[in-house]
């Protein structure tokens, strides 16, 4: 319950959404979900990076996913996100929530469109 | 706590670092992939860096989504801020240096006034005590106290009052060891105490019984007196000494702290009765302190009052010599007030104005330091302009400034308390003698919460200038031109102008008050007090024991002999008297002119009365203005003779020697009194007061005031002598005395220059304050004047520099800087004597014979503000006449 007012901001809680949705494939690095989610809409949704990693870091902060260092790949250490327990229970929850909302909001659009 | 908060940052730390490494695995990854698109080495790097975007922006957001906690960021900020205050350390020490002196001063201010105006009596729901006093229209006194008959007939038949008692202080001689000591002692109504709502710290308080007339002495011991006589000693209670030359036992101790009002001085509490059959109308001359019933409010306490008074006229007789018809005439009434008001009287006016001038200070001081802080942004533009153009966000900036300020608020603060304890001390060791509630004033928790709060709001205050001056700042980022303006730009000055306008003008707000404090002061020290003060007079009280001297006539004949005694010293006038000039006591009642009835059912007015020994006048200095002085073969035979002063005379007769052969007298029953002899007036309520007409009685008089033989009883006795107040004189005094009753106890010695000092003490108390404040706020304002015009001229060097050799005179450009510095502090004065006009209202009752209007105190201030104005305009306008052109093109 704590954290139900931030799901409410469409913005922030669709890139949530995303970031949970691509995790619950399988688990990822910060470059690797952005691209992802850019493959994924086909690039429609340009992912900012100013907003991915605090996205990432809000969501470890709250417990719905994990991040791990890889070092085996090179030399180069990387942080891999994985989804947790909780956050697949919270996928579940905001893509329930984000269903009701764009049933929702079909249902204005199209009830507009018969309207005219 | 201290390892959770070290683990936090450590935890902080580590973050930082991660974020840091995988800001770094995602450039690379991106640059990876843009090389693997196509794109050269270095643009793919290029570009990986655009798409992440500001890096520092980045980090904050970063941190901000982990949900740093508030306090860690204003942690952080704070931190941030105490380096950059590090790095300009002259700048710092000045404001902390002015602030904590404003704050401080404030502080110390405020410490008074929370004490004395504002805190409660330290009285058990003194909300419902109340001082019952009365007025006499008929005989225009105000502030009568009440009498014995009042106190009575008020105790037994009061719907309004819970309980009454009356006081009296009084002075008692307590035989501790060989030497009987004198202490300053009260005389109070078995009821008092319980109508303040005190309880002993040890024993009991008075029974109605101890207070009945033949009833064994008993007394209570103040803390102080029980502490210093008997060690703190509890088996006190009950033990026997001698008061008075009579046996007393003593049945308690008052508690620590406890006074009645401010009788502080207080060592000894004796019970205090009436024999109801004994009691007569008048005799108004005791304290009184009632408690209301709860709900009863003053207006109906009053009315109660009244209808008690029209009783109390019928139930009780007129004292000898009076008749009924003089009290209807006086048309007595009651006037209680507010306990706290009665105490507080007219201090409140000038611990408000302690205050507000204090206060004045340290608005100056915050216009100052605003002034300091908005050059510093300024000096700041391109330091700002580059964190901007790195995505410092503009809110984070201006929480960088307002954390600048609120150090300089705590250091401030932190320095003001300090100042504000000490001056504190300072100010209640110089507040005159007698002003209200000041033995209890320290810095308390109210004061040192206001001290922080004053230093929290001035920093706060300050920070809103600079602050928005990031906003504007951060508007139009220009890297080019920051750090570089070319000449001062009106608008960037306007504030800074302002500010110095506003500290002109309090500074010669202040100054006004002074000036019109210091010709008040003139004036006073012009007047002369009527008696005679080129040489010392020694001034000491004199009790002869009952036992020693019973009855009227051996009192009068041992009053001979200690003046015998105290002439017979060398080189010195010496006299008895029962009151001194200005030493607070006087004895006043209304006096009979024969043939000069006055009109209507009206009484006469009322005289100040004294009772004095040949020889006294002389002894003061007052000169005898006609007629002659007394002769101790008047009183000795009981002649009925009487002195006045001029005053008195030239109200009935012209001149003072139309005035001798007059007959007077107080009241119906008594002989008639022929002048004898005129005297010069004397201010005898004080140098600001006006003389009042007096009457000299002589100190042995038949058929006086009602009574068969009058006597005044206690007398002082004035002694001039070129080392009078010496302790080698006081002890010669005192051997003197001594050698005509071992038994008389001598309160200290004082001299008539103390009451002299006490009277002016007022006026200098006020001055000083005063010249205090508009001293740090002259200094402070001039010195913000001095810095707007040095920062103009040192930001137009180059300007300066390029008119020079391009022919420009110098004298021009000093004649330029001069007159920048004199409009601004022309305007200052301007408005600065304007509020002074409305301000100087406000000091009216303090002031003496100088009007709050005066024009040559107005004059003095703006001509002394803009010589000084000048002065400082000075050497900024060398500065600028003597800029070097090279030089100047060089530093840029």
């Amino acid at each position: 319950m704590k954290h139900t007012k931030a799901s409410g901001d469409l913005m922030q809680g669709t890139l949530d959404l995303l970031i949970l949705r691509t995790l619950a494939l399988e688990p990822q690095h910060g470059w690797a979900i952005a691209k992802r989610i850019e493959q994924l809409s086909r690039t429609a949704l340009q992912v900012q990076q100013g907003s991915l990693y605090p996205a990432l870091y809000r969501l470890e902060e709250r417990g719905w996913i994990q991040g791990q260092w890889k070092t085996g790949e090179g030399a180069r250490p990387t942080k891999v996100y994985s989804l947790t327990v909780k956050g697949r229970r919270q996928l579940a929850e905001e893509r329930a929530r984000w269903e009701q909302i764009s049933a929702g909001i079909n249902l204005v659009l199209g009830a507009g469109e018969e309207a005219q | 706590m201290s390892w959770r908060r070290l683990w936090n940052v450590a935890r902080r730390q580590r973050r930082d670092r991660e974020a840091q490494v995988e800001m770094a695995d995602f450039l690379a990854r991106e640059a990876e992939a843009r090389q693997a698109a196509g794109a050269a080495k270095q643009e793919a790097a290029r570009q990986a860096a655009i798409a992440l975007g500001s890096a520092e922006r980045w980090r904050e957001e970063a941190r901000e989504a982990r949900g740093m906690p508030w306090l860690e960021i204003a942690g952080r900020e704070m931190a941030m801020a105490l380096r950059g205050l590090r790095r300009s350390p002259g700048l710092a020490i000045a404001a902390v240096l002015m602030l904590g002196l404003g704050i401080g001063a404030t502080s110390a201010a405020f410490g008074l006034v929370e004490r004395v105006l504002l805190q409660p009596l330290p009285y058990a729901q003194a909300q419902n005590l109340v001082k019952v006093q009365l007025t006499a229209p008929g005989a225009k006194l105000d502030n009568l106290l009440i009498g014995p008959a009042d106190y009575l007939f008020f105790r037994d038949h009061s719907r309004a009052f819970q309980s009454l008692g009356i006081y009296q202080t009084d002075a008692a001689s307590v035989r501790l060891s060989a030497t009987p000591q004198k202490v300053a002692s009260m005389d109070l109504t078995p009821d008092l105490l319980p109508t303040l709502g005190v309880e002993p710290r040890l024993g009991r308080t008075f029974s109605p019984a101890d207070a009945t007339p033949h009833a064994p002495l008993v007394v209570l011991l103040s803390d102080a007196f029980w502490r210093k006589q008997f060690g703190g000693d509890s088996s006190v209670v009950g033990r026997q000494t001698e008061v008075d030359g009579k046996p007393a036992t003593i049945i308690g101790v008052m508690p620590a702290g406890f006074s009645v009002l401010d009788h502080t001085e207080t060592l000894l509490y004796e019970p205090l009765g009436f024999d109801p059959a004994k009691v007569g109308l008048g005799n108004f001359s005791w304290n009184a302190i009632g408690r209301l019933r709860p709900g009863v409010t003053l207006a109906a306490a009053n009315a109660d009052a009244n209808r008690m008074l029209a009783l109390v006229m019928q139930t009780y007789p007129p004292p000898d010599g009076y008749s009924l018809a003089t009290f209807a005439q006086a048309r007595i009434a009651s006037s209680l007030r507010p306990l706290k008001d009665a105490i507080i009287g007219s201090t409140a006016r000038l611990l408000w104005m302690v205050l507000g001038s204090l206060g004045l200070v340290l608005v100056i001081v915050c216009a100052n330091t605003a002034g300091l802080l908005l050059v510093r942004v300024e000096g700041r533009r391109h330091e700002l302009a580059i964190r901007t153009a790195l995505g410092a966000s503009r809110s984070r900036m201006a929480a960088l400034l307002v954390a600048e300020s609120v150090w300089l608020g705590i250091f401030g603060g932190l320095l003001g308390l300090g100042v504000a304890d000490a001056g504190l001390h300072a100010l209640v060791a110089a507040a005159p003698q007698g002003l209200a509630r000041l033995p209890e004033v320290h810095m308390d928790g109210w004061a040192v919460v206001f001290t922080l709060g004053l230093a929290l709001g001035a920093s706060l205050l300050l920070a809103i200038g600079p602050a928005l001056r990031v906003e504007r700042l951060a508007e139009r980022p220009n890297l080019r031109e920051a750090g570089r303006g070319l000449s001062a730009s009106r608008a960037r000055l306007r504030t800074r102008n302002a500010l110095v306008v506003v500290q002109v003008a309090l500074a010669c707000v202040l100054l006004t008050a002074v000036g019109l404090m210091l010709r008040s002061a003139m004036a006073l020290a012009q007047v002369n007090p009527g008696y005679d003060r080129s040489q010392p007079i020694a001034v000491v009280r004199i009790s002869i024991p009952d036992a020693d001297a019973p009855g009227a006539r051996a009192e009068f004949a041992m009053q001979r002999r200690i003046f015998d005694a105290l002439s017979a010293l060398p080189g010195v006038s010496a006299g008895l008297a029962s009151t001194a000039p200005m030493d607070g006591n006087r004895m006043m009642d209304p006096v009979y002119v024969q043939n000069r009835t006055p009109a209507g059912s009206s009484l006469p007015a009322v005289r100040v009365f004294h009772y004095i020994s040949p020889g006294y006048l002389q002894a003061m200095g007052i000169p005898l203005l006609a007629g002659r002085d007394m002769t101790w073969q008047d009183a000795a035979d009981l002649r009925p003779v009487a002195m006045v002063s001029a005053a008195f005379a030239r109200e009935y007769w012209k001149t003072p020697a139309e005035a001798l052969g007059h007959q007077i007298r107080v009241t119906g029953n008594d002989d008639w009194r022929e002048i004898v002899g005129v005297a010069g007036d004397v201010h005898e309520q004080g140098l600001d007061q006006p003389a009042p007409a007096e009457v000299y009685w002589p100190l042995l008089a038949a058929h006086f005031e009602g009574s068969a033989l009058n006597e005044p009883g206690g007398v002082i006795a004035v002694v001039r002598a070129t080392n009078a107040g010496t302790a080698a004189f006081s002890a010669a005094l005192r051997q003197a005395v001594w050698s005509v009753d071992r038994n008389i106890p001598l309160a200290a010695t004082t001299t008539m220059a103390h009451y002299y000092d006490a009277s002016l003490a007022q006026t200098r108390f006020t001055m000083s304050v005063l010249g205090l404040a508009a001293g740090m706020g002259l200094l402070v304002g001039i010195i913000g004047l001095y810095g707007v015009l040095a920062y103009a001229v040192a930001q137009r060097r180059r300007e300066l520099g390029v008119r020079i050799a391009l022919g420009a005179a110098p004298a021009g450009l000093m004649q330029a800087v001069v007159r920048q510095g004199l409009g601004l502090a022309a305007l200052g004065t301007l408005l600065g004597l304007l509020a002074a006009g409305f301000a100087a209202r406000l000091l009216a009752s303090l002031l003496y014979g100088v009007l709050p209007g005066d024009p040559a105190t107005f004059a003095a201030v703006a001509l002394a503000m803009l010589a000084i104005a000048a002065l400082a305009s000075a050497l900024p306008a060398r500065t600028a006449s003597r800029v070097s052109p090279l030089e100047a093109l060089r530093a840029e």
